[in-house]
């Protein structure tokens, strides 16, 4: 089922150090950033660095890209190759380019 | 001496009690320490009792601290079954004598796109290992994790490989629990059914040999 859309936009987005599937979550992300609104949080947390939330907010996988605006959250494993699948899935309307 | 992973030594190697003594004598002594160890059972056979009292004895009989990676049941839950044993778990937890990482089974609604890897997982296990200093290592069980990632059992087979070789680089005891249908039969669970084998053959390796006789009942 879809969201609601203008549910809050936070996103965490959990990686593991400079793997290469970090790396392309990361492109994916910035590249998406364009298009959220302009009221979104976003935050990386590498697990490597602070692997006691990856326990707290209970993380197996890496990339895991978390909107906690959701309660419970709602999750996409992987490195988000295809954008318009996790707009859809956060119910992210995007936004009109400038 | 030397010896390597696989010239057939099994016999020499370091063995980790388990504490239950009829399960020790069938396997020489106990767990080969350092390696991993998979203990398959059918549904209701007290796997989980089993890796619990691995644990359990480990810290009140040999001083040996432990991580207990759940898949399955809550933290709250286990320690709850567990109370009726004579088990303080909470003590344990409280004196860092015992870590849980909980991989149970949250309310989240989870989809995967695109490729992934588990080092969250191990990245938690390590941490939670070096918190309390841990020697042995539970995972149960391996069924549960297979069935969260069920689309993907090529990936989770590759990553349970490289979270036993990571364990077992850092000098840990490692029992990973897993489902079989028949007391007799392959090893096997749900979401991993056809390609169980390698798995078991990954996780024998790991432990250098077969824990013949290593099933949960006891």
């Amino acid at each position: 089922m879809a969201p609601q859309p203008g549910t809050p936009v936070d996103l965490r987005l959990y990686i593991a150090g400079e793997s290469a599937g970090a790396r392309r979550a990361r492109e994916n992300l910035s590249r998406m950033s364009k298009l959220l609104p302009e009221t979104a949080r976003v935050e990386i947390v590498d697990v490597l660095l602070e692997p006691e939330r990856a326990e707290a907010a209970g993380i197996l996988a890496t990339p895991t890209l978390s909107n906690d605006g959701f309660d419970p959250p709602r999750r996409i494993v992987g490195d988000l190759a295809d954008v318009d699948r996790v707009l859809h899935f956060f119910g992210i309307v995007p936004r009109e380019p400038d | 001496m030397t010896h390597t992973e696989d010239d057939g030594l099994a016999a020499v190697l370091e063995r980790v009690q388990t504490g239950v003594e009829a399960f020790d004598e069938l396997v020489m002594g106990g767990l080969p320490r350092g390696r991993a160890t998979v203990v398959g059972g059918t549904p209701g056979s007290g796997k989980t009792v089993f890796a619990t009292q691995f644990l359990a004895n480990g810290i009140a009989q040999f001083n040996e601290s432990g991580v207990f990676v759940t898949f399955e049941e809550s933290p709250k839950e286990i320690e709850a079954n567990m109370a009726g044993f004579g088990w303080d778990i909470a003590r344990w937890v409280r004196e860092k004598r015992l870590a849980f990482v909980d991989a149970s089974p949250r309310a989240d609604d989870e989809i995967v796109i695109g490729e992934f890897d588990l080092a969250a997982l191990l990245v938690r296990i390590l941490h939670a290992a070096e918190t309390v200093r841990a020697k042995r290592v539970v995972l149960d069980s391996l069924a549960q994790l297979f069935d969260h990632f069920i689309a993907e059992p090529k990936i989770l087979r590759r990553e349970l490989f490289r979270i036993s070789s990571a364990l077992k680089r850092s000098g840990l005891t490692v029992l990973m629990t897993a489902e079989r249908n028949s007391e007799y039969g392959e090893i096997t669970a749900t979401g991993w059914r056809s390609s169980s084998p390698t798995m078991w053959s990954c996780c024998a390796t790991c432990s250098s040999e077969r824990s013949a006789g290593a099933r949960s009942r006891f």
